[in-house]
């Protein structure tokens, strides 16, 4: 099976391969250390944040944005 | 020259530029070239004995299986065999060891003067074996830093039969075990891409390539997988009689907007206080004499310079005596190689005068570094004139290699460091300053620059007006990625690799195509064999086990290890891996395939189609007229979009669109320059320039 965001193989329980689980992790993590800096902040503005800041690596905003469209 | 005349020492140099130089060096008279089997030769007179000088290019000899066919491994069984058996382009190295064959039938004596390390060794010491006769244990050994006649006179004059030939040993033993792993594992992921069904493609990998690519990928990793996070920097703007100044929060780093509005209403309307004030000044010493490794990360800081350019200016600068051997690991001047001659030499160059004529009124006790080099000292210039125009590369490397020598020699800068701590309730504010007070060696080092930051004059108790609080929104910023020159720092603080090949491993990792741009981006195939790596056989990208080589083999140079031991552990672990990378062929072969495809298209991928907006710009060859073009991969369903391209050089993406029409711009590669253009014939760009040739040509 081939990962959801690339043609890597990917992990049978995430579908994700290695660097974009790996991606993923980072993310989830990233949201709590914004929550804790802004005090309150939404997944979805965190999300559409971090995709366009020029800072977030390629597979966390590829990431951010799967999440984006699986939280719609 | 090779009949049955008088005899005469035969001495083997490393390259045919140091042969010329040895020649000139050590003759009483005039200098005779002949030509043997196509090959110079130098000889001449020198204190009533003849001396012939041939060379080298490089080795001779190289390491190979017995087999030799590119489908066969495991292969244990190891030899020496001519260059020009193996390689197809080394043919010029039979015609050199048939000279050097014919040359020592008729020699008395026998002096090894390739460069003195371990490669040098190896060189020397296989054509003395193999070449002469079996001579590698009776010859005399040259050991020498610098092509000056004066040091050369005196290498040919002290040189003995050396007491062992641990260096020759551990070179060679090198060069086997680096075989060993490379050619067994690059057959090995060939052979699993061939099982897979793909054209046989050479995919290799080294000993010390495997690691090094492994940081790049690691840090590729860890960028591509970077979420930033927010902080914010917080400024206060003060004012002090008249003068208006900033200091920065001492909290470096405020990390959440709670503290931040904490922290602003706290300063609202309290006083500011100067709560400290320390002055102190500091002694910068000049740094120490170039290393290889300290002058490849210089070179590439202050001019761009890859680390394999600025080894091969170095050694360009070495043959022709300018400076001393750049392959070393020393930051140490020893009195031995003449500071005051070096500088005599130096003061004849108009840039360097004044600074010389300073420095002879001076103790002359240069700064010394840490690290050592038991064969060499650290890299220095000779003293002597150029005998020809420098290049450009070449003046400025010589420039920097100088003044970094002059500068060991000169008197610490003195700066004057300030810091004040200004309070605002129970918040502190901090402004440093900086100014340089001497000058010292800064003056003639003048790569090194360093900017003076004002502070205002202020006293512990001084009432200071706050003007407003600033504060920054920031995120933190992922690692950078590596460049040719933090790369090569971090394999020597790993350990890995030798002083000399280091810079060769990277560009090998270039040139293959595992990591592209100035940058040092990993590529898919970069990736996928760093990840099949890591699953079917991690010994080859683990810096502990090159490392564990590394050190073993300067043991061995040292005579305190077995070089067989080594090399039978080498065979076991090889052996070890290479079954596990047989056992999981198809899933090797894999991760092999899907990079291999992903190179290709890589490779011919110019961009997105400005037309059809789905498909990509690819590089296609007509079947019709062998002519390549640009096309759309959707031209099946349709877009016609296409452009002509330049049919010599190597074209590749530049990575961006052309901001006039959006077509993909290319890099074509092939002259001395690589040339930029947008590949669309029509582009407002081209017309510009097109018509400004118009105009240019009219009003001529």
């Amino acid at each position: 099976m081939n990962c959801a965001l690339c043609k890597r193989e990917a992990g049978k329980a995430s579908g994700l391969c290695e660097y974009h689980g790996l991606a993923k992790v980072k993310v989830i993590e990233g949201f709590e250390a914004w929550k804790l800096a802004y005090g309150e902040i939404s997944w979805s503005a965190y999300l559409d944040r971090i995709k366009r800041s020029p800072e977030t690596g390629q597979w966390a905003k590829e990431i951010a944005g799967m999440l984006e469209k699986q939280g719609e | 020259m090779s009949g049955k005349g008088a005899k005469y020492v035969l001495v083997v140099c490393e390259k045919p530029d140091a042969a010329k130089r040895v020649s000139e060096a050590l003759s009483d008279g005039p200098v005779l070239r002949s030509i043997v089997d196509g090959v110079p030769v130098f000889s001449f007179e020198r204190a009533n004995e003849r001396f012939v000088v041939c060379a080298a290019r490089g080795h001779l000899y190289g390491i190979s299986d017995l087999v030799n066919e590119r489908t066969v491994y495991p292969v244990f069984d190891l030899s020496w065999f001519p260059k020009g058996m193996m390689e197809k382009d080394a043919r010029g190295a039979d015609n050199r060891i048939a000279a050097i064959r014919r040359l020592a039938s008729n020699a008395s004596d026998f002096v090894n003067a390739c460069d003195y390390d371990t490669e040098g060794e190896t060189i020397g010491y296989n054509i003395l074996q193999f070449a002469c006769g079996g001579k590698a244990e009776s010859a005399r050994r040259a050991k020498f830093s610098t092509l000056t006649r004066e040091e050369l006179d005196s290498a040919f004059k002290n040189a003995v039969i050396p007491a062992n030939n641990h260096l020759a040993i551990a070179g060679r033993t090198r060069h086997v075990i680096d075989f060993l792993w490379g050619v067994n594992f690059s057959r090995s992921m060939s052979q699993s891409l061939s099982s897979v069904g793909h054209r046989f493609r050479t995919i290799s990998i080294g000993r010390v390539q495997g690691p090094t690519l492994n940081f790049v990928v690691e840090r590729e990793k860890q960028i591509q997988s970077f979420v930033p996070v927010p902080y914010w920097k917080v400024r206060g703007n003060f004012e002090a009689r008249g003068v208006r100044f900033g200091a920065d929060c001492a909290h470096d780093r405020i990390r959440t907007m709670a503290a931040l509005d904490r922290l602003r209403s706290e300063c609202q309307g309290k006083d500011a206080v100067v709560s400290d004030v320390t002055v102190y000044h500091q002694r910068i010493a000049p740094p120490p004499a170039f290393n290889l490794g300290d002058l490849q990360r210089e070179a590439y800081r202050v001019f761009g310079f890859s680390p394999s350019k600025t080894l091969e200016v170095a050694e360009r600068l070495y043959l022709d005596a300018l400076l001393s051997y750049p392959r070393t690991s020393s930051q140490k001047l020893p009195k031995s190689i003449g500071y005051a001659k070096i500088m005599a030499g130096l003061s004849h160059f108009s840039s360097y005068s004044k600074v010389v004529a300073k420095l002879l009124g001076e103790n002359l006790e240069p700064v010394q570094g840490s690290m050592d080099d038991s064969a060499h000292p650290a890299i220095y210039p000779t003293g002597e004139r150029p005998r020809r125009a420098l290049s450009s590369w070449e003046s400025k490397l010589y420039d920097l290699v100088a003044r970094r020598f002059l500068a060991a020699f000169a008197p610490y800068a003195l700066r004057q460091n300030a810091t004040v701590k200004i309070m605002v309730g129970d918040n502190e504010f901090v402004k440093e300053g900086r100014k340089t007070l001497v000058c010292g060696w800064l003056e003639i080092y003048n790569f090194t620059k360093l900017n003076d930051v004002e502070v205002p004059m202020l006293q512990v108790g001084d009432r200071l007006r706050l003007l407003s609080i600033e504060s920054e929104e920031r995120f933190e910023r992922p690692p950078p990625r590596y460049n040719q020159s933090t790369l090569l720092e971090k394999m020597e603080r790993e350990g890995i690799g030798t002083k000399g090949t280091r810079a060769e491993t990277i560009a090998t990792l270039i040139r293959r195509g595992y990591i592209a741009g100035e940058d040092m981006c990993p590529t898919e195939l970069g990736f996928s064999v760093t990840e099949m790596m890591s699953r079917f056989c991690p010994e080859l990208i683990s810096t502990e086990m090159t490392k564990r080589i590394e050190e073993r083999l300067r043991l061995i140079e040292s005579g305190t290890a077995s070089a067989s031991d080594l090399l039978r552990e080498n065979v076991r672990v090889v052996a070890k891996q290479l079954i596990v990378m047989k056992s999981n062929e198809e899933g090797v072969g894999g991760y092999l395939g899907l990079a291999a495809r992903a190179s290709v298209l890589a490779r011919i991928k110019l961009g997105a189609c400005p037309l059809c907006r789905s498909g990509s710009i690819v590089i296609v060859k007509s079947k019709r007229t062998g002519k390549r073009f640009a096309g759309c991969t959707g031209y099946s369903d349709g877009c016609r979009a296409s452009a002509p391209l330049p049919q010599r050089g190597v074209i590749r993406s530049a990575g961006r669109a052309c901001g006039y029409c959006s077509w993909p711009v290319v890099y074509v590669l092939g002259g001395r320059h690589p040339w930029r253009l947008c590949i669309n014939m029509a582009c407002p760009s081209r017309v510009k320039k097109n018509e400004l040739r118009v105009v240019q040509k009219g009003s001529r």
